[in-house]
């Protein structure tokens, strides 16, 4: 008996890490999380070749921040990506995964037996939420990343212009892109949250995605109307473009800060509601 | 077995966060307990403040009563180069400026707006501004600060030589700080109005109130250090209104000297950079139109400014023909309506004068004999006949100033 015991008991200690890994291989198999990340490779690709193809000058000024220093300095056309996509793609995913946490287990009828091992529903919780989170770092990354190689494929490069009018070599600018996807995968973290709770809510995961995405939009609505300007530091979209506070000189590192503070604090609330929500939950599927 | 209480950490979470969010600003709000000092006293130690070392991030917001002109322009667009939408633009709305100053020979301030920045560095030898999102970069050499401090206090012996009663100017911050008072006295009240907390550090309130009944401006107050003696933060109040109509001041201050590459700047590889004429160029250059229009025995040239009334009420009249000058084209044309405001000059971008006319048209109320430009702190008017008036007053009083 004591062997026994022991066994268990070393599995359940195990399981944490375990249930993480297969979780994450479950996640990157699937083809959805691939074409989802294909999409938004093709983000700053077809920005590349838009701007390389045509030669209109009489446009300059306007579109997307940093559209036009593209032709000047390819690794530009990272910044530019992340700007086209913060508002609409990378939520987008981001709704998919975060609302199929919970709901698509228990769409397909897996959920009842992931909670037979002894996981315990807190430890179920904290995965998929990890799982997501490691989503939000890939999606972002595969932002900049593309965006640089297809930058240097297609036009010239070297230091960077910063908006300060300060000017960094490559390696600096690199540094700078991999906080910058920090700190765009920090921005993400609240409406992963989000998602994950409205996934306990239901076992219809499209419902669940469509909320996720839904909300992520009329936070942004909200925080585009001046009379609410009282609630706009509370919204969790309010920072989303704050990240040029990183490309200055010297780093202006307050949005930074407030973003973590306020993605933490609405992990924090949809955390707990989760966790509420999905403890009492009676699993039928 | 009663589930309920797992509910229980979602029902805490949010109290938690609301009982941070408002003692966080109750703290803030305390008022701190410092030694009493009069205003005499106060704006002495301003005067000896020596702790001229700070960077700090400022906010600054108005609220003037103007309609919100940012949603005017075209959406996606960062603020325009063009002077008169940029000022208008930092005027309305809120900034938040990043700033650095070491002794008064050096600072940099940068203004983060969003994916894009406005920086300004001064240093001992040259002045820079930078403007991120048109990539554009205006630069100025100084004048040699020395030679320049030397012909002034050789101008000021000069002139203390003809005048001995100037020998009396004040010197010391206690005579400054007198003559301050002094010269203030008769329309302004100066009071110390208490303590606060300014970005987190203990200051004395200096509150200006205007005796003048007529003028627009309420009191302005000014937060002053109380270790160091640097201005915190600045607010202007208008009258009847309950929200302050300016503010600016630190919301984070760090009084360590910043590092001295800060104060550097190089602009960046196909920035367009416009050089500034040199003080003896820009002499040069106005003496030699001077002397062009002296030559051709031109008409008078346009009448001086006329200044009306003192104090805090006082109003400028611009003479007629200077709002042509400004290509502000008022009265003429359509009779009753809004005809274009603007102008379409050789040069500008038609767009943007368009854009300029918009905002001008939300802004501009059409009054008898003109049209103004009413704000809760300052008001202008354009008369039919091309003179521009101005004046911390309302607008009716800038009417009744321009049928004089």
């Amino acid at each position: 008996m004591p062997a026994e015991s022991t066994e268990i008991r070393i599995r359940a200690g195990g399981l944490g890490l375990t249930l993480v890994l297969s979780e994450i291989s479950v996640l990157f198999r699937r083809l959805r999380t691939w074409a989802m990340i294909g999409a938004l490779a093709l983000i700053p690709i077809l920005i590349a070749v838009v701007v390389r193809v045509s030669s209109d000058e009489s446009a300059s000024g306007r579109g997307p921040a940093f559209l036009n220093s593209i032709t000047q300095n390819g690794l530009f056309v990272s910044l530019t990506a992340l700007t086209v996509a913060i508002p609409l793609f990378l939520p987008l995913t981001i709704g998919v995964v975060a609302g199929d946490t919970i709901a698509g287990e228990a769409n397909l009828g897996t959920l009842r037996y992931l909670l037979v091992a002894p996981a315990g529903r807190i430890r179920l919780l904290l995965v998929k939420y990890a799982g997501a989170a490691l989503f939000c770092f890939v999606a972002t990354l595969t932002v900049v990343v593309t965006g640089a190689i297809i930058g240097a494929l297609l036009f010239p490069i070297g230091p960077v212009t910063l908006l300060s009018g300060d000017t960094v070599g490559i390696p600096g600018y690199f540094v700078r892109l991999l906080l910058l996807a920090l700190y765009v995968t920090v921005s993400l973290m609240g409406l992963s949250a989000i998602g994950l709770f409205i996934s306990t809510l239901t076992t219809i995961p499209v419902g669940a995605m469509a909320a996720t995405a839904a909300l992520a939009a009329v936070s942004q609505i909200l925080g585009a109307l001046p009379q609410l300007e009282w609630l706009h530091p509370w919204l969790f979209t309010n920072y989303w473009l704050g990240f040029g506070d990183l490309l200055r000189q010297p780093i202006v590192w307050n949005s930074f800060a407030d973003n973590a503070l306020l993605q933490f604090g609405y992990i924090a609330v949809f955390g707990t509601l989760a966790y509420g929500r999905f403890s009492t939950k009676d699993i039928l599927s | 077995m009663n589930k309920n209480w797992r509910w229980l950490p979602a029902g805490i979470v949010p109290v938690v966060i609301v009982t941070a969010a408002v003692s966080g600003s109750a703290v803030a709000e305390a008022q701190p307990q410092l030694p009493a000092r009069t205003a005499q006293e106060l704006l002495e130690f301003v005067a000896t403040s020596t702790d001229d070392a700070y960077s700090g991030t400022v906010e600054q917001s108005s609220n003037l009563g103007l309609p919100d002109l940012s949603l005017a322009s075209p959406p996606g667009r960062t603020p325009s180069s063009d002077p008169t939408s940029m000022v208008l633009e930092l005027l309305t709305g809120e900034h938040s400026a990043q700033v650095y100053v070491d002794g008064p020979d050096k600072a940099k301030v940068q203004v983060l707006d969003q994916l894009a920045q406005r920086s300004v560095v001064i240093n001992e030898t040259d002045a820079w501004y930078y403007d991120s999102s048109a990539n554009e970069a205006a630069h100025a050499v100084l004048p040699d600060k020395d030679a320049a401090k030397a012909a002034l206090e050789a101008k000021l012996q000069e002139k203390v030589a003809e005048h001995p009663e100037l020998q009396n100017i004040p010197r010391t911050p206690a005579e400054l700080a007198q003559a301050f008072l002094a010269t203030i006295d008769p329309s302004t009240e100066v009071t110390v109005d208490g303590t606060s907390r300014v970005a987190g550090r203990s200051a004395y309130e200096l509150l200006l109130t205007p005796e003048d009944a007529t003028t627009l401006i309420g009191s302005i107050a000014v937060s002053i250090d109380s270790e160091t003696g640097v201005p915190l933060s600045v607010s202007v109040q208008a009258r009847g209104q309950d929200e302050a109509a300016f503010e600016a001041g630190f919301s984070a201050v760090d009084f360590s000297t910043p590092d001295a590459d800060i104060f550097e700047f190089t602009p960046p590889e196909g920035a367009t950079v416009t050089e500034a004429p040199t003080a003896d160029e820009a002499k040069a250059h106005i003496d030699e139109a001077k002397a062009r229009v002296d030559g051709k025995d031109q008409p008078a040239p346009a009448e001086e400014p006329v200044v009306i009334g003192e104090g805090w009420s006082t109003i400028v009249e611009l003479p007629a023909g200077t709002a042509a000058q400004l290509g502000l084209n008022l009265g003429t044309g359509e009779a009753a309506g809004m005809g274009d405001i603007m102008e379409v000059k050789p040069g500008m971008d038609p767009e943007e004068v368009a854009g300029a006319q918009a905002m001008l048209e939300q802004a501009l109320t059409e009054v008898d004999g003109g049209h103004a430009l009413q704000t809760s702190l300052v008001s202008v008017l354009i008369t039919d006949d091309g003179r521009i008036l101005a004046g911390a007053v309302s607008a009716d009083q800038l009417v009744a100033a321009s049928r004089r």
